[in-house]
């Protein structure tokens, strides 16, 4: 084998992917073979420049190979190393620079030869030497060879170096792409920072990271992993640089840095930091420090792959992070959504129980236990107010809460297990409680609050006159103003809402938390005057029902009355009628009798006088007879009639004064019968003054009154119609039953009794009867026949009623 | 001899004119009588009365009608008002009248009223 085969496979050897301690072996055996060595040793300088390492050798005790470092600057090789140049000595040992390499034997006699390894870029990577036993002599044709091996050498560390630096890629590549897989596989984001920083530290070899994350326009550490920077001011200032400017700005030394002029380390420190941009949105900022060295202690820089890799990196982090914000954003929107949810049921159940209430008092109960109970809005205590238009003040209407921690224990332990579907029938059946009977109440009773003017405070003037809602915790110069709140609740921490219907303040709701110290949050403001809104529109229909209900029920009071006062005053004005018709003969007959008394009369003048009171006796007579006839110059349209209609019109129409007074209708109308022959207006009229006597007759009774009417075919009267109309008045003395239909007869307190003598008048113009059915001591049915038939030759059927004047 | 002072009666009850005209001619009256509103018209511009009694009631132009009527052209010849009942002295109307008699048997008041009325009118 020519030394030219075995340069060529030399070159070969470096060609083949070999690691690289394997490929120098081979090398260093194949150069002592062609070139008849003893000694064939390769040296690797380190990447800091100062020892030159045994990596291969042949003819040395294999172990020692690893194990050998050359002091730096002493002996041949340093020299070489130096210098740069192949150096040949045919007797080492007379060289004064020589330096045995060790466990070469030390043979004065020996030979030498040495080549620098210098790659392409002129970078020293090592040295090549070689040494003869025994003057065996190194000739300049030896030293060229060695120089050329050690051209082919530097070719092959190169391309083992760069098989190493591609399998490492590789290993960090995958490195990363399982960093990034568990990054993406959460979405907490301290996990998410952890990874970043453990693959920081770990794969791109940085001794710290720090990741910022911007939060309402400040930078805040949110993850610092490793030991502390070497230069921390230094830190800040690029993270900030690198997010204004937002690019990676890299300093490979802080030592010999110019950008931030007074930053100095003692060590040498390097730092890399990248912006983290979400959609052209800075979010935050990572920052790496300090390549560490397989040397402790001591770093470098890092190199513009690492950077690279450092910056896909946080590019992943940064999607994570912002992925996982706006999942942590949903989740609490869907978790807001439920309590919103649950707010609104919570708040439709108050309404209902609110709503179902109709009496004030019971109303602001209800609203207080809805303001106070677990289940509701859980205050611990609440005081609602009213504001009397009158006095102008702000009047605590009803507190709600216990005395003490004991008693609030006890209390709130009692409605919390109820399931809320029952909280509203729990609400409207809670009876004032023992709390309700609490010092609390009476303190909250006895506040009356001036709204305006200069006893006025400051936090009820602005509730009441701003319409503001309040949360008060122990601000001092609002406090003094209303020291009599503040003394009644014993507590500088609550809120008020004033309770608003179209645009006024009616009053206010106050709660605090005074023994579980629970703070008042927006959240719990919030919903307090979304319930004050509903609890004020129940206050104000309450009122309007109470207010509504008292004047209904003078209207009911003003309508009997009237009906009463109706119904005298058309009798008053019969009454007078009458009156003035006798008046007129009485004059007459009164005046020409005292003629005759006085005068001396011719028997002429006498018996004209006489004639004349004669006359006009008759025609009292005559009027006393007419004096029935009450009404006057009336017809009567008889035409055929439905009689239940006539009933139930007039039951309808006096239902009041039936209800008013206490009275009980049972009507059995019978639908099989036929209409009656009837002037509806007379009939209705008969129906009207018996119904109002039997109310008449049933007023001032004890126990139950009872109006029954029936209609039904008469019996045993084919063609009739019978109407009764029972009381339970306690009938008529017997005494004065047959003068039941006289004239102005009456067992009544009111009225003249004209209207029995009336409907009697009018059922027999109708051909009908109208009988009484006495049963003393229970009551009197009156019993009206009236015909289907209209009945011939019925004189009443046109002419007037009554005798007219 | 001095004229008679002369009385119209306005009433539509044949016995009442009957009555106080009889009275009053007791009582030295010269009387005339009228049945009705209008009957009363053509009697004052015939008889020409010093002082008229007038009966609400009327079938007609009752008698208030009637003075509202009279009191647009004689605001001088005095108006004794007589009714059956008191009833009437509420009615501002009645106020156009000199005064206000309640109908009664005893004719005793009637006089004495219709008297007084003339003197204050300036008749003797």
């Amino acid at each position: 084998m020519t030394a030219e085969d075995n340069i060529l496979l030399i070159g070969k050897i470096s060609r083949k992917r070999l690691d690289l301690g394997t490929m120098l072996n081979q090398v260093t055996r194949k150069a002592q073979e062609e070139l008849n060595a003893d000694v064939c040793a390769l040296f690797m300088l380190d990447e800091q420049g100062q020892i030159l390492a045994l990596k291969s050798a042949t003819g040395l005790n294999i172990s020692a190979v690893n194990a050998i470092r050359l002091p730096k600057d002493r002996g041949v090789c340093w020299k070489i190393a130096r210098e740069r140049r192949t150096i040949a000595l045919a007797v080492a040992s007379q060289d004064p620079e020589f330096y045995y390499v060790p466990e070469s034997g030390e043979d004065t006699s020996a030979s030498m030869a040495g080549a620098p390894i210098i790659d392409e870029d002129g970078e020293l990577l090592g040295v090549l030497y070689i040494q003869r036993r025994n003057g065996g002599g190194v000739v300049e044709v030896d030293a060229r060879a060695l120089e050329r091996i050690a051209g082919e050498v530097a070719g092959a560390i190169r391309a083992a170096r760069d098989f190493e630096r591609q399998v490492e890629k590789a290993r960090v590549l995958s490195e990363l792409n399982s960093t990034a897989r568990l990054i993406n596989a959460t979405n907490n984001p301290e996990l998410i920072l952890s990874h970043t920083g453990d693959c920081i530290r770990n794969l791109l070899g940085a001794r710290a990271c720090s990741i910022w994350l911007v939060e309402g326009g400040h930078m805040v550490v949110k993850s610092s992993t490793g030991p502390a920077m070497e230069a921390p001011e230094a830190v800040v200032l690029l993270a900030e640089k690198a997010l204004k400017n937002r690019e990676t700005t890299n300093i490979p030394d802080i030592r010999t840095q110019t950008e931030f002029p007074g930053l100095t380390s003692a060590a040498r420190s390097s730092m890399v930091a990248t912006p983290m941009i979400f959609e052209n949105m800075p979010i935050g900022v990572a920052v790496m420090a300090d390549r560490k060295t397989p040397q402790p202690n001591y770093f470098t820089t890092f190199s513009g792959e690492e950077i690279r890799f450092f910056m896909d990196l946080i590019q992943t982090t940064t999607q994570a992070l912002v992925r996982a914000r706006t999942h942590m954003m949903l989740e609490q929107a869907l978790e807001e959504n439920k309590r919103n949810m649950r707010e609104l049921s919570i708040l439709f159940q108050l309404s209902m129980a609110m709503q179902r209430t109709i009496s004030l008092d019971d109303l602001l109960r209800v609203i207080l236990s809805c303001v106070t109970v677990g289940t509701g809005l859980g205050f611990n205590r609440a005081i609602l107010f009213l504001i009397n238009e009158n006095t102008g003040l702000m009047q605590g209407m009803i507190g709600m809460g216990p005395d003490s921690a004991e008693d609030a224990g006890r209390i709130w332990s009692q409605p919390e297990s109820r399931p809320s579907e029952e909280l509203v029938n729990w609400l409207l059946a809670r009876k004032p409680a023992k709390e309700s009977l609490s010092r609390f109440d009476a303190a909250a009773r006895s506040l009356k609050l001036p709204i305006t003017g200069p006893g006025s405070g400051a936090i009820i003037r602005a509730v009441a006159v701003e319409k503001k809602a309040m949360l008060i915790s122990g601000r001092q110069d609002i406090i003094d103003s209303d020291r009599e709140l503040i003394h009644a609740l014993g507590c500088e921490h609550f809120a008020i809402v004033p309770l608003i219907v179209k645009d006024n303040v009616q009053g206010a709701i106050l709660v605090d938390n005074l023994f579980d110290k629970k703070p008042i949050t927006p959240r719990d403001m919030r919903l307090l005057a979304r319930f004050s809104a509903p609890a004020a529109w129940a206050i104000e229909n309450v009122r309007l029902m109470e207010r509504l209900s008292s004047v209904s029920k003078e209207l009911i009071r003003l309508e009997t009355q009237m009906a009463r006062v109706e119904r005298m005053s058309t009798l008053g004005e019969v009454a007078a009628e009458m009156a003035h018709e006798i008046k007129t003969p009485l004059v007459s007959i009164g005046g020409f009798a005292r003629r005759l008394h006085n005068n001396n009369l011719t028997r002429e003048e006498s018996k004209k006088y006489l004639d004349i009171i004669i006359d006009e006796v008759e025609r009292l007579e005559k009027m006393l007879r007419n004096a029935l006839d009450i009404s006057k110059g009336v017809s009567m349209h008889i035409v055929s009639a439905d009689l239940n209609g006539i009933v139930e019109e007039a039951i309808n129409f006096y239902w009041r004064i039936i209800n008013e007074n206490g009275v009980e209708t049972v009507l059995s109308l019978s639908r099989d019968i036929e209409n009656v022959s009837i002037d509806p207006v007379w009939i209705r009229q008969v129906v009207i003054n018996i119904i109002l006597n039997a109310i008449e007759a049933m007023s001032g009774l004890e126990g139950k009154r009872t109006l029954t009417v029936v209609t039904q075919n008469a019996p045993r009267r084919p063609g009739w119609v019978r109407l009764s109309i029972s009381d339970t008045g306690g009938g008529i003395h017997n005494m004065n039953l047959d003068d039941v239909f006289e004239p102005f007869f009456t067992t009544k307190t009111h009225g003249t009794g004209i209207g029995l003598t009336l409907a009697k008048k009018i059922v027999r113009m109708h051909h009908g009867d109208l009988e009484i059915d006495n049963k003393p001591g229970v009551g009197v049915t009156f019993v009206i026949d009236l015909p289907c038939q209209m009945i011939p030759g019925s004189p009443e059927s046109t002419s007037a009623i009554g005798a007219g004047r | 001899m001095e004229p008679k002072t002369k009385v119209l009666v306005v009433d539509d009850e044949e016995h009442i004119r009957l009555l106080y005209s009889e009275e009053l001619k007791d009582e030295g009256y010269e009387v005339d009588t009228a049945k009705d509103a209008r009957d009363a018209t053509k009697k004052i511009d015939e008889f020409k009365p010093d002082i008229i009694t007038l009966d609400i009631r009327m079938p007609g132009i009752d008698g208030i009608e009637f003075l509202r009527k009279f009191r647009e052209k004689n605001k001088t010849t005095p108006v004794i008002l007589c009714t059956a009942y008191s009833d009437y002295k509420q009615d501002f109307r009645v106020w156009a009248s000199e005064a206000y008699v309640v109908k009664s048997a005893d004719l005793a008041p009637l006089k004495k009223t219709i008297k007084e009325v003339l003197e204050k009118a300036g008749h003797h």
